[in-house]
């Protein structure tokens, strides 16, 4: 009786994990570059029932016969699936169409990936994340300077300046950047990512291959799919429902073994 | 009358088994490619009964008749039903429509077998589970069988399990199937193993990319089903109890003056 009142533990403590990860998702459908997290399950290891007392016939004496003993989490990933852009013609939104990352980096030298293209530019004119994280670009003259008429970034990131005749004039470029397994990446808050090992970061500059396009003047939404997440919440409720009613069920069978004896 | 007892006690042990599979299948509703099991009961051998009595021929025995003494574990039945497949556009997530298996590597080196088609790349580039479990392939060219290299994620795979990259196919996903697929033995995570039957390759299957098969467990049918287990726990135990009190009376009563 005991391992049925387990079994039916594992059932919600695997859904209460997936339950967590869906309102997550869900706070997060307004959120600039958010990926959507997944859970998936996995049955636990089976368990024969020929115990002592447990009448079984002599076909099934002869064969294992094994009852699981519940589920758990296999995974929890992320799902770097592409947002739709958004248009909000500020120059310092970018958005990447594509596989890569942006690059950015904290006060103490710390690299993080982040998709959330918000930037603005800081009082040194240096183009800065909401955070006030430095956006890892090569920079051949400061942005600032260049800011009163303009700033123009094409779609392979090039950084250039309109000069007083309104010529483009380049002055930087931004990296993009990307791992080759992105089960990887650590969410690290804030829309940042972050590997155990940075070695396996490359830049765009490191290896030529197409990372993706970077649109300026729009934002990648959130790819959180709110019908999907809302439908997922309601099975998954229903789900842990009917594992409390297995729980139920098994304690008002021992409660009947109680009183057997009265 | 105590035979009486152990009657009804052991329809108590079988319902509970019975009652711990249901909780087993309605835990893993939401585990994909789950197959639900059922626990098939039957009564014991019928054995003669007869009375010793004593009349003018002397001491016999005469026949009274034929009863079941009791109910029994007899089978594990492994529904192996399609369950319905749902859609995630990720490119690496196979669900098999129809009968088959994907072949993987254990840590150990053998090979196991699961439905569970919802793979990833891992950090040498070859295809595996989420768990780690190398998904095995037969090379086009010198028709081998061994773990999948894969160049990029951007792979499309046919419904025969032909991988096609972007720069050419290299791998068939090793589908198989059984002639005896009750005869497979479940380890968790989703996997199967056999032992004594060579996997046959799969014929009555379509492979669908960008789905996951969801478990085959209806809970319609599971919540019926531990209605009755609970009911049937509930009439075997007062059984037991007015087994109890008959026994009482007799201790108790039939001696008195």
């Amino acid at each position: 009786m005991y391992r049925i009142l387990q079994t039916g533990r594992t059932g919600l403590e695997a859904l209460q994990k997936k339950m967590d990860t869906i309102s997550n998702n869900i706070a997060n459908v307004q959120t600039h570059g958010y990926k959507g997290m997944e859970v998936q399950f996995e049955d636990l290891v089976y368990d024969e029932v020929a115990n002592k007392g447990v009448p079984l016939s002599q076909e099934a004496r002869e064969k294992p016969i094994e009852i699981g003993t519940g589920s758990r989490v296999k995974s929890t990933e992320r799902r770097f699936i592409q947002g739709i852009l958004e248009e909000t013609t500020y120059p310092y939104h970018l958005a990447i169409e594509g596989e890569g990352f942006f690059g950015v980096q904290d006060a103490n030298g710390e690299t993080y990936l982040t998709r959330d293209g918000g930037f603005t530019l800081d009082s040194q004119g240096q183009l800065v994340d909401s955070r006030g994280n430095h956006v890892i670009m090569d920079t051949y003259s400061p942005l600032s300077q260049w800011s009163k008429n303009g700033i123009v970034i094409n779609e392979a990131g090039v950084v250039s300046g309109l000069d007083d005749i309104g010529q483009p004039v380049e002055i930087g470029s931004i990296r993009l950047f990307n791992v080759p397994d992105k089960s990887i990446l650590i969410s690290k808050g804030d829309n940042y990512f972050s590997t155990e090992n940075l070695e396996v970061i490359y830049t765009n500059e490191n290896i030529n291959e197409d990372w993706g396009s970077i649109h300026q003047g729009y934002l990648e939404k959130s790819s959180v799919n709110i019908g999907k997440e809302l439908v997922d919440m309601l099975v998954t409720q229903r789900a842990y429902q009917i594992n409390t009613k297995s729980i139920h069920s098994a304690d008002e069978m021992w409660s009947m073994v109680n009183q057997l004896k009265r | 009358m105590i035979r009486g007892l152990y009657t009804s006690a052991m329809g108590m042990i079988v319902q509970e088994k019975r009652q711990a599979n249901v909780s087993q299948n309605l835990s893993n509703v939401e585990t994909n490619s789950f197959k639900k099991q059922e626990i098939i009961a039957k009564a014991f051998d019928r054995v003669g009964v007869k009375n010793r009595g004593n009349n003018l021929q002397g001491n016999r025995l005469t026949t009274i008749g034929e009863m079941h003494l009791g109910v029994e574990i007899d089978d594990l039945y492994n529904d192996f039903q399609q369950g319905i497949l749902e859609e995630t556009n990720n490119s690496l997530d196979l669900a098999i429509e129809g009968e088959g298996y994907f072949t993987i590597q254990l840590q150990n080196g053998d090979f196991a077998y699961t439905r569970d088609g919802s793979f990833k790349i891992n950090e040498n580039g070859q295809l595996a589970t989420k768990q780690g479990y190398l998904v095995m392939g037969r090379n086009e060219y010198n028709g081998n069988l061994e773990s999948i290299q894969l160049t990029s994620d951007e792979i499309q795979v046919g419904t025969r399990g032909i991988i096609s990259l972007p720069d050419g196919q290299s791998h068939t996903l090793n589908i198989v199937s059984f002639v005896d697929a009750q005869a497979l033995q479940r380890l968790g995570e989703n996997i199967y193993t056999m032992e004594g039957e060579q996997p046959l390759l799969g014929v009555e299957y379509s492979l669908r990319q960008g789905f996951v098969e969801k478990s085959n467990v209806n809970p319609l049918e599971e919540m019926v089903k531990m209605i009755e287990i609970t009911r049937s726990f509930e009439s075997n135990q007062r059984v037991v109890q007015s087994m109890d009190e008959t026994l009482g009376k007799a201790v108790n009563e039939v001696g008195k003056l």
